[in-house]
């Protein structure tokens, strides 16, 4: 588990303290398709992608697919799966609907993929605070036994993304709070970012969830107590978005 | 999108072309810009490397905006090391509203190739 004394001596709020532990929580239970020790080892992968010579020459090359190469299973992972976090994790910005269709034809179906998402975009989010912030890397968190629970939203529909997403005006009680709560003052306006995950809820709201303590989708002034004000935000947002090669 | 709404409510000409520039272009008409783009961009590209640049880059962004500043950009900025991995991930479309005020922005930006 991460260092909380670091964190907390860290000038970071106390609800980003609070969130960061709910997020290594969330990512040592069993969710929606993986076990607790899957998720835990999605965490240590997207790590492992930082330092792999595939992903590198991968990322170095005019196209991924220029470069031969797998990966292997390990891990309770199977090889498409640790690709797929890989991938993410070191050339998003290259992903398209080829990669989407053949990861689907590997096994990794839409359901599937958005919880490795959610997990593994997670795990990146908790590193780069942390590294950030001056701080050693959150310890891996150990994982907690359990059945997954298959909870999968069945008003989620093919609109905005490659991946099936629950519109607003079909949405249940969890993801219609999730929407109300996430749009901020531009509801009910829902932003497509905001539906990318939510075929499967519960990836859906632990991510948002941690986020909503790092970020607030708004135009409204931030508190004084940021200490950082919404152009100075919104510079940082565009200026990662951009240098990640990120569209949306 | 966000950055033009949000500092031309702050009253502040912002330059867009700053997102898209080297992190030594300037503040681009934001306080603190360059500190900010600087610490974010190290410690989006920090993760598995040596990461010198970004001790430096902390210190020049808490001079800059204060501890409280520093540490909510390294959090905006891990925020969207993880929002735009989502985006790809899923192939999330660019929203109508946002679609419809981006053609002008994304030349300014040269960003129409990652369309």
């Amino acid at each position: 588990m991460s260092d909380l004394i670091d964190l907390e001596s860290s000038f970071a709020r106390p609800e980003v303290v609070d969130a960061v532990t709910a997020a290594l929580e969330s990512l040592a239970r069993p969710g929606t398709f993986f076990t607790g020790a899957q998720r835990v080892a999605i965490y240590r992968q997207s790590r492992a992608a930082r330092t792999c010579s595939l992903c590198a020459e991968r990322r170095d090359a005019v196209s991924p697919y220029a470069v031969d190469g797998d990966h292997v299973a390990a891990d309770g992972l199977s090889a498409v799966e640790i690709d797929a976090v890989h991938r993410i994790s070191t050339d998003s910005g290259r992903l398209s609907e080829k990669w989407h269709g053949d990861v689907g034809a590997g096994g990794l179906d839409d359901a599937r993929l958005v919880e490795l998402i959610a997990a593994t975009t997670t795990g990146i989010v908790l590193d780069t605070l942390h590294r950030g912030l001056g701080l050693e890397l959150p310890g891996v968190p150990e994982p907690v036994d359990g059945s997954t629970t298959g909870s999968v939203s069945d008003r989620a529909v093919i609109h905005s993304a490659w991946v099936p997403t629950v519109p607003p005006e079909s949405a249940d009680e969890t993801v219609a709070d999730l929407y109300a709560a996430r749009g901020g003052d531009i509801a009910p306006f829902t932003p497509n970012i905001i539906r990318a995950l939510t075929l499967v809820p519960a990836s859906a709201v632990d991510f948002l969830g941690l986020l909503a303590a790092l970020y607030v989708l708004s135009t409204d002034e931030v508190p004084v107590r940021w200490g950082i004000t919404r152009p100075q935000i919104e510079l940082v947002a565009a200026s990662v978005s951009a240098h990640n090669d990120c569209f949306y | 999108m966000l950055l033009r709404v949000s500092s031309d409510a702050a009253e502040l000409s912002a330059d867009m072309t700053i997102v898209t520039a080297a992190v030594d272009a300037g503040d681009g008409g934001v306080p603190a810009g360059e500190a900010l783009r600087t610490f974010a961009l190290a410690a989006v590209d920090a993760l598995g490397s040596d990461d010198s640049t970004l001790v430096e880059a902390r210190r020049s962004v808490v001079v800059a905006v204060g501890e409280a500043g520093f540490a909510n950009a390294a959090g905006i900025a891990a925020a969207f090391n993880g929002i735009t991995r989502v985006a790809d991930a899923t192939g999330t479309e660019l929203d109508e509203m946002s679609e419809q005020m981006s053609p002008v922005l994304l030349d300014d930006l040269d960003l129409t190739p990652l369309r």
